[in-house]
């Protein structure tokens, strides 16, 4: 349940009193049949938004983001490799207020409260809502492994939330001197972006390589036994980067227990590995608004009815994108706009009190091994009994035996993935 | 009995116990979930191709091609296989029902020149109307992403990929790779 202090209850009581610019409560408010309130303001968050506006412009949608402009995660491997700038990946809300009348807030969601239909901000603003969708990613696990909190990962980034964190395992790559040891901790499932340790591993080596740095070592330690596209990324990376890469799973001592970020030392059950860039991405859990709104389970993710994603736990409030458990569909990008299209529809049927329409949901997932050579995996959902699965016979990653030419094009279609799909929110 | 039970749990949780009414999987729902490759209701940002305003019949047979495998592709089999033979048919009428907006693209006023005359003589019979003509078998191409005409006519072009249409095959075979560049710079430069 949200805590709400007594200076926050005292900042509510004055908000109402001064009539705040969003007012409250939700039901009076002019033109508008419903308010939908939105915290969080990226694949999914931002999807929703647009796409509830183009369904009904009688819906008023706010857009609680804290962050003033969106960077994307998808593609920031290729910062790490130099083949992307970070401006590239960087969006800001401007089309979904100008063009499409989401009214966009940059402050940060404290407490929200599901019986009275309301969330708190840092910025003591105060909003009612008719229907509340939480869409914060993922939050890290900090302590899951000894020694890693958040102020170590100024000195071993994870870089999987792209910005700053992207920077300085950049400028760390671009430091390491031929015959370096680079580690990738790599998290245990469930994780948001499955192949992208993979990839990162192939970018990295792409961009040594490039600097002629070949005697380097990127050492992937697994928590895991397998991973996304497994067979495609070991071909790849032979293919391209010979005895530069290897992959230590979890059951051949790979999982990570402790780490030392002063002396870039990592500690598995047997061994330890001193590298001269250590990357360690933490295992996650539902970003902080989930927990803070009490809509995680013992899993640390969001449970939701899976046809409409509303929370199983708080009526009229609903989650997605990477924090909510949406069965075999992967904390992806294209997961949580297309999780996002289908909540926009069931909240325009709930609201018009019709038929919620039968979902539809497909993942598209690129990863570039080098920049003439990526590989794709697919897949069509579909709602059987409540539960979101796979369509039998569809789906799955691009073939073992594809052409070089096929190879070429997947990476042209990935970077083409990356303009549509932010194309889709924020112009 | 067991719904019985479901119910009051409902209730004590604090959730409607309103049966659940269920529809069926709509136009909308299906064609947005591609927009995200394709572009908001199909107009895409390059090189993916434009799908908005298509010929239904072509989007569905198009489509129908990919599940066969009698059009290749590197993406497309896998997800068109996810469909049904009517969540095809309500994916193309979705598309085929949004407007076909023709971007702002930079070519070659050289290549444009050479692209028209090359035009006219091969292509003109069934791309009619510079290319702006759409129906059951015939794609618009005028206006359509350069990039993406230039990966077509690359299929059309490579021996060892078999492309649906062989008598575009054998047209396309007898064009030099230049004569392809200027088609996709003349059809580029089209609104």
């Amino acid at each position: 349940m949200p805590q709400i202090t007594r200076r926050s209850l005292l900042k509510l009581t004055g908000a109402m009193a001064a009539l705040a610019t969003f007012g409250f409560p939700p039901m009076s408010r002019g033109a508008y049949r419903a308010r939908v309130l939105v915290v969080g303001g990226g694949y999914g968050g931002a999807t929703l938004a647009k796409y509830l506006r183009l369904a009904d412009p009688r819906i008023e949608v706010v857009l609680i983001e804290k962050e003033g402009q969106f960077v994307s995660c998808a593609l920031s491997n290729e910062v790490l490799a130099g083949e992307r700038t970070m401006e590239s990946l960087t969006f800001g809300y401007q089309a979904l207020s100008d063009f499409y009348g989401v009214k966009v807030v940059h402050d940060e969601v404290t407490a929200i409260d599901p019986a009275r239909k309301t969330v708190l901000t840092l910025g003591e603003q105060q909003f009612g809502y008719d229907r509340l969708v939480v869409a914060p990613g993922i939050g890290f696990r900090w302590g899951a492994i000894e020694g890693y909190d958040e102020p170590a990962s100024q000195i071993v980034p994870h870089a999987w939330n792209a910005g700053e964190q992207t920077l300085i395992l950049r400028r760390q790559i671009d430091a390491v001197e031929n015959g370096g040891s680079i580690y990738i901790v790599a998290p245990p499932n469930p994780y948001k972006c499955p192949p992208a340790p993979y990839e990162r591993a192939a970018l990295i080596a792409h961009y040594l390589q490039s600097k002629g740095k070949t005697r380097c070592k990127i050492i992937i330690l697994d928590a895991k036994d397998a991973f996304a596209k497994q067979d495609l990324f070991k071909q790849g990376w032979g293919q391209h980067y010979p005895g530069m890469i290897s992959w230590v799973s979890g059951s051949e001592d790979g999982r990570v227990l402790a780490v030392n970020p002063q002396t870039r030392t990592l500690y598995t059950e047997l061994e330890e590995h001193k590298g001269d860039v250590v990357n360690v991405i933490p295992p996650q859990k539902a970003g902080r608004v989930a927990e803070v709104a009490g809509l995680t389970d013992e899993s640390g993710w969001c449970p939701v009815d899976q046809r409409t994603f509303e929370s199983t736990l708080h009526k009229d409030v609903h989650v997605i994108g990477d924090a909510c458990i949406a069965g075999p569909m992967p904390k992806s990008a294209y997961s949580a706009s297309t999780q996002a299209k289908v909540c926009a529809a069931a909240i325009v049927a709930q609201l018009d009190g019709t038929p919620t329409p039968d979902p539809s949901y497909v993942n598209t997932c690129y990863s570039i091994i080098a920049p003439k050579h990526a590989v794709s995996l697919a897949t069509v959902y579909r709602l059987a009994d409540g539960k979101i699965v796979s369509v039998e016979g569809a789906g799955g990653a691009s073939s073992l035996n594809a052409t070089g030419w096929e190879r070429e094009m997947e990476a042209t279609y990935a970077h083409s993935w990356f303009e549509n799909i932010t194309a889709d929110i924020f112009r | 009995m067991k719904h019985h039970r479901l119910a009051l749990l409902a209730t004590l949780v604090g959730l409607s116990t309103a049966p659940a009414v269920f529809g069926q999987v709509t136009p909308s729902m299906l064609g947005n979930a591609c927009a995200g490759c394709h572009g908001t209701k199909g107009r895409s940002a390059e090189p993916m191709p434009i799908i908005s305003g298509l010929s239904q019949e072509y989007l569905e047979q198009t489509m129908k091609d990919y599940r066969s495998g009698r059009r290749p592709s590197t993406i497309m089999g896998r997800l068109a296989k996810g469909y049904g033979d009517d969540e095809i048919e309500a994916m193309a009428t979705f598309f085929a029902a949004q407007v076909w907006v023709s971007p702002d693209q930079e070519v070659d006023p050289g290549l444009v020149e050479k692209g028209r005359r090359i035009h006219v003589e091969q292509c003109e019979t069934c791309h009619r109307q510079y290319g702006r003509h759409s129906d059951s078998q015939t794609p618009r191409i005028a206006g359509q992403w350069r990039r993406y005409l230039e990966v077509v006519m690359e299929e059309y072009w490579k021996p060892d990929r078999k492309m649906p249409h062989v008598f575009m095959t054998v047209l396309v075979s007898r064009l030099h790779s230049g004569d392809l560049t200027a088609l996709a710079h003349f059809y580029a430069s089209q609104k």
